[in-house]
């Protein structure tokens, strides 16, 4: 554990408060300001990308998302719609407003630092960079027609192959459908989630000394495990052509 | 090369376009002042770390 850096020493001529009027709002107010004017002249600029009205005879191919929902449509490729479009984004906003509750590491307030903070700036960063922002990249740059990969400096004029994958983890294991597979995909996923356990177990000491108490170890574990799940399974996919792990009339994993 | 040209010149993409460059700035601006109040940190200059993030 490296030591906390204290607060500034005072500076006997700068004042302990100030108030919100004018130091901050009118910031603000400037901000928003400058704001509003580059948007109009953008507006102003540049014209709206409206294409010809619908025509369901003719679609567009690629269809794509707006470029903040595109990494959520590359995720489709890998994962179940009700996985990819709601359980996602839905554990990433609770995660990021579980932060403030489970971090209780006050290392870091104020300053840059990466040694003090290793572990929360490699998660952020792979989770932003790896799994925000690179997926967004790839659907707004690498998938044309069919939503099959095209390289920036291939032509969309010839036509790639998109595979759609259709083995199941039991498939691969040779596991009779029904029962078997189902306790199949429930030990691969539960399996998974009580790695968290596991660890808890082995490194018990050390996850108290940071500060982590049992509930907000499970949280943390299980938002842990819950994103480094979704890499795992786009390599299953890639290097197996895997399509779920766990089937079930309610979802599939 | 077309497609990918078309792409990054579209108005509907100039944030993540955008958000590309800050990301190659940011980043490494970042880095460099984490390294330098580790440094300091190390140092045992603990109280020049807040001074430095407003000067």
């Amino acid at each position: 554990m490296t030591r906390p850096v204290p607060p500034a020493p005072a500076d006997e001529t700068l004042p302990d408060k100030v108030e919100t009027w004018p130091h901050l709002i009118r910031v603000e107010l400037l901000v928003a300001l400058v704001c509003m004017i580059l948007l109009v002249v953008w507006s102003i600029v540049i014209d709206a990308p409206l294409e010809a009205p619908a025509n369901p005879n003719r679609t567009p191919d690629p269809s794509k998302a707006p470029w903040y929902f595109v990494g959520l449509q590359e995720i489709l490729v890998y994962f179940d719609p009700w996985i990819a479009g709601v359980m996602v984004p839905g554990f990433i906003i609770v995660g990021l407003m579980l932060i403030p509750y489970i971090d209780p590491n006050p290392s870091g307030n104020g300053y840059y630092t990466w040694r003090q903070r290793r572990f929360a700036i490699s998660t952020f960063l792979f989770g932003f960079l790896g799994l925000w922002i690179l997926p967004i990249l790839i659907g707004v740059f690498c998938r044309g027609p069919g939503w099959a990969w095209y390289w920036p400096w291939q032509s969309w004029e010839v036509p790639h192959t998109h595979l759609m994958p259709s083995k199941n983890l039991s498939d691969l294991l040779g596991v009779p459908d029904g029962l078997p597979a189902f306790a199949l995909g429930a030990v691969a996923v539960l399996g998974w989630y009580a790695l968290g356990y596991v660890f808890y177990r082995w490194k018990r000491e050390r996850i108290r000394a940071i500060g982590l108490d049992g509930w907000r170890y499970a949280v943390v574990a299980f938002l842990m495990l819950s994103m480094m799940a979704i890499p795992l399974k786009i390599t299953l996919r890639l290097a197996l052509d895997l399509k779920y792990l766990w089937v079930t009339p309610w979802f599939n994993i | 090369m077309d497609n990918f040209l078309r792409i990054i010149t579209m108005p509907d993409n100039v944030p993540i376009v955008g958000m590309v460059v800050f990301l190659a700035w940011l980043l490494p601006v970042w880095w460099k002042q984490a390294r330098r109040h580790d440094a300091l940190i190390e140092e045992g200059k603990e109280d020049q770390v807040l001074p430095d993030m407003r000067r």
